[in-house]
């Protein structure tokens, strides 16, 4: 009877027990309570940032806090944020303070590459973070403009003048504190088009010609890039360069690479492009018709605009006064029937300057014998009907051009310019006169001149000239009218340069 | 009852049976391959002197073998044979550097130094090698029909000279940057250039570069020789 009473009665013990544990108490603590909220603003958070390289980043965000800690950290890290960016990239810690004030640099910021700046504020009491994200964009400072190679003392440097009319010194020494180029400047050239030598990216080039040395510069940082040992699959035995440059034609409406011209101690070398694989550098010298060395160069030559012309590259030999046709392995002579007005073979006077007309495919060399200056033209491409390729020859009426080497010829209209002293003259072509365009201050003198046929972005004709008072160097832009008229003065002028010695637009 | 008598001795007798098993067996029944060696690609190679400098008089060559079966830890000796059909002279023509595979190594480079004789201006000479054996090393495998091909794992050839014969793609490929083939002109563009890999240059400024460098050479050479004069006796010159 027991047992069964216990048995009975059991279960409900047993939730009796289980429902008493109901009557603990809680202690459990349900109010809330407010921490610290974080707020981080910046107004130049808003909008993109463009930067160049060696600027100042600056940025003072404001923090609010609703209870203000004491205890706040700072974390200010950047990423590459480019469409092309793989994000394996580190994030680059920059900064640990509230306020940043951080130099950019190319060892985390690339230009031309986008970057997020983000800038992490912390309360360490609570762990809660706040953020403000900025967009950067890395510019290119000196992405056009006249790059101006200059001497300074025994050696050179180079300084730019800007699209936006300002004028940036001494930037080769700045850019390239450990890559110093010796020598006094003697030309400096920068492609307009780019350059498939699979030795870089390819892109536009700029080299620079001292009297013992030459480089090729990074065409968007304007660091050095390669020395000429590297330019030349065997470095030439003598390094005397005068000019390393590109030649051209015209495809379509824009110009496309032909082959790499580089005069060195007056000996012609070539450089063969043109899509194929392989590194592309500057061979041995060429040598002349003859089978020889002996010959001299000058630092100049004529090209043509289409892709196959009768004559792709012509140069002129100072020793032997006369034109060559450069091929890709020797120094050519013209066919007889190329000359007619004066012997394309056999010119025999000294060359001033050798320079394109207004006219396509049609060159200007103005040589001069002992008593006067010849205008000789000539052009690059002949057919099998007509061959002669001298245009022709013409006594110049232009008084001081055979005492100076600073001639500019116009592309669009048929004149020359040219410089001596502190004076600048033009010379018209077609009627044989010439006038005095300008005279800079008496103690100036012309140290270099080019001329611009369209300023980038305009069409604008632009007369370049750079002068030299013994201490200073200065800039002038004249704006050249559709009938080349040079106007009464100049329309910019810069000044606070060394001499300018040789000048290159850089597209 | 004796075969009940049997039954209950049944569980002992198995357990001695069963306790035979645990002996321990010294011979482990791994099948053991015999140590082969063969020609890590058996081929004809080659070789002339006449690229090369006048005062290289020797040089080397290297034939590579592989071993079958597992490096061990001691140096292991393998015989080359040099068969009697070879027209190359061991001693006079080449020599064969030592024949050992290394302790732990399972290949080896073997060197053939070749000798520059004067018969060589005139005549091939031939090697052929077959693998031997030795005490330590069968030789390897086949891997293709002997009868078909005498180049297998097994057989190497080597055949030496100083001659300069006429590159079979000169008419199609360098006659217009060097003009006509000649013995005089073949050694002095392969000894500007060091070496004979000229041949194969295909590339536009490279090719440049080559005939731009032997014209710079040619014209250095008469500055101080001389014109160049061929075995025909015409002056060389690069068109």
């Amino acid at each position: 009877m027991n047992t069964i009473y216990i048995k009975k009665y059991s279960f409900l013990l047993l939730a009796g027990v289980v429902l008493l544990t109901a009557c603990y108490k809680d202690k459990g603590n349900y109010n809330y309570t407010q921490v610290n909220k974080i707020t981080v603003t910046d107004a130049k958070a808003a909008s993109r940032m463009f930067l160049f390289q060696g600027d100042m980043l600056q940025l003072t965000p404001a923090v609010q806090q609703t209870i203000p800690s004491d205890d706040l950290s700072y974390l200010w890290f950047v990423y590459n944020n480019s469409t092309n960016s793989d994000y394996t990239l580190p994030r680059d810690t920059i900064a640990r303070t509230l306020n940043l004030n951080h130099k950019i640099t190319g060892d985390i910021f690339v230009l031309g590459e986008n970057y997020r700046l983000t800038l992490k504020v912390t309360d360490n009491k609570t762990g809660i973070s706040s953020f403000v994200l900025y967009d950067i964009t890395i510019s290119n400072k000196y992405g056009m403009g006249w790059l101006l190679f200059e001497e300074k003392g025994n050696g050179n440097d180079l300084s730019i003048v800007l699209p936006d009319n300002t004028a940036e010194y001494n930037i080769y020494s700045m850019l390239n504190p450990s890559a110093p180029l010796a020598g006094k400047p003697v030309s400096i050239t920068a492609s307009s088009f780019s350059v498939t030598d699979d030795l870089s990216t390819p892109n536009k080039r700029i080299y620079l010609q001292t009297e013992n040395d030459a480089i090729e510069l990074n065409n968007l940082t304007l660091t050095k890039k390669f020395d000429i040992g590297y330019l030349f699959f065997a470095r030439p035995s003598i390094v005397k360069p005068t000019y390393i440059g590109w030649t051209a034609y015209i495809s379509g409406t824009a110009p496309y690479q032909r082959m790499g011209v580089a005069i060195n101690n007056g000996q012609m070398h070539t450089n063969l492009v043109g899509g194929f694989p392989g590194a592309k550098k500057w061979g041995n010298a060429l040598p002349n018709p003859n089978g020889v060395y002996d010959y001299d160069i000058a630092p100049y030559f004529a090209g043509a605009t289409t892709s196959s012309p009768t004559y792709p590259i012509v140069v002129y030999d100072k020793k032997y006064k006369r034109f060559y046709t450069v091929g890709a392995n020797a120094l050519t002579a013209f066919p007889a029937a190329a000359s007619n007005h004066f012997d394309m073979n056999n010119v025999g006077m000294d060359l001033l300057m050798l320079d394109s007309s207004n006219v396509a495919n049609q060159y200007n060399a103005v040589v001069k014998d002992a008593t006067t200056p010849y205008l000789l033209q000539f052009k690059t491409i002949t057919t099998t009907a007509d061959p002669v390729a001298t245009v022709g020859k013409t006594a110049m009426n232009a008084p001081g051009i055979m005492n100076t080497k600073y001639i500019a010829a116009s592309t669009l209209t048929p004149h020359i310019f040219y410089a001596t002293g502190n004076k600048v003259y033009k010379y018209e072509v077609t009627s044989n006169t010439n006038a005095e365009a300008f005279s800079f201050p008496a103690n100036e003198s012309v140290t270099a001149i080019d001329y611009q046929k369209a300023v980038p972005g305009t069409t604008q004709q632009r007369l370049v000239v750079a002068t030299w008072n013994g201490t200073a160097g200065k800039l002038y832009y004249f704006n050249i009218s559709a009938v080349g008229a040079l106007g009464d003065n100049y329309t910019n002028v810069f000044s606070g340069f060394n001499k300018i010695v040789d000048l290159a637009y850089k597209y | 009852m004796n075969i009940l008598k049997i039954y209950r001795l049944l569980p002992f007798l198995l357990l001695i049976i069963a306790a035979a098993g645990c002996k321990q067996d010294d011979t482990l029944l791994m099948y053991q391959e015999d140590p082969r060696i063969y020609f890590t690609q058996g081929q004809v190679v080659d070789y002339t002197f006449s690229t090369k400098a006048n005062n290289v008089v020797t040089d080397t060559l290297y034939i590579d073998l592989r071993i079958m079966g597992s490096a061990v830890g001691k140096d292991r000796t393998f015989n080359i044979i040099v068969d009697d059909s070879s027209t190359a002279k061991r001693g006079w023509h080449f020599e064969l550097g030592p024949q050992v595979i290394t302790a732990g190594s399972y290949a080896a480079r073997m060197p053939v130094y070749l000798f520059r004789r004067a018969g060589l201006k005139d005549s091939v000479v031939k090697a052929y090698f077959t693998v031997g054996e030795t005490q330590d090393f069968k030789p390897g495998y086949v891997d293709k029909r002997s009868t078909v091909d005498v180049l297998n794992k097994l057989h190497y050839q080597i055949s030496v000279n100083d001659q300069v014969l006429k590159p079979s793609n000169w008419d199609t490929r360098w006659a217009t940057y060097f003009g006509t083939w000649s013995r005089v002109k073949h050694i002095f563009i392969t000894q500007t250039y060091g070496g004979a890999g000229w041949a194969t240059v295909s590339l536009p400024q490279d090719t440049n570069f080559l005939v731009q460098s032997v014209k710079f050479a040619l014209y250095n050479y008469e500055l101080a020789n001389g014109p160049l004069i061929d075995e025909n006796g015409q002056r060389v010159i690069f068109p």
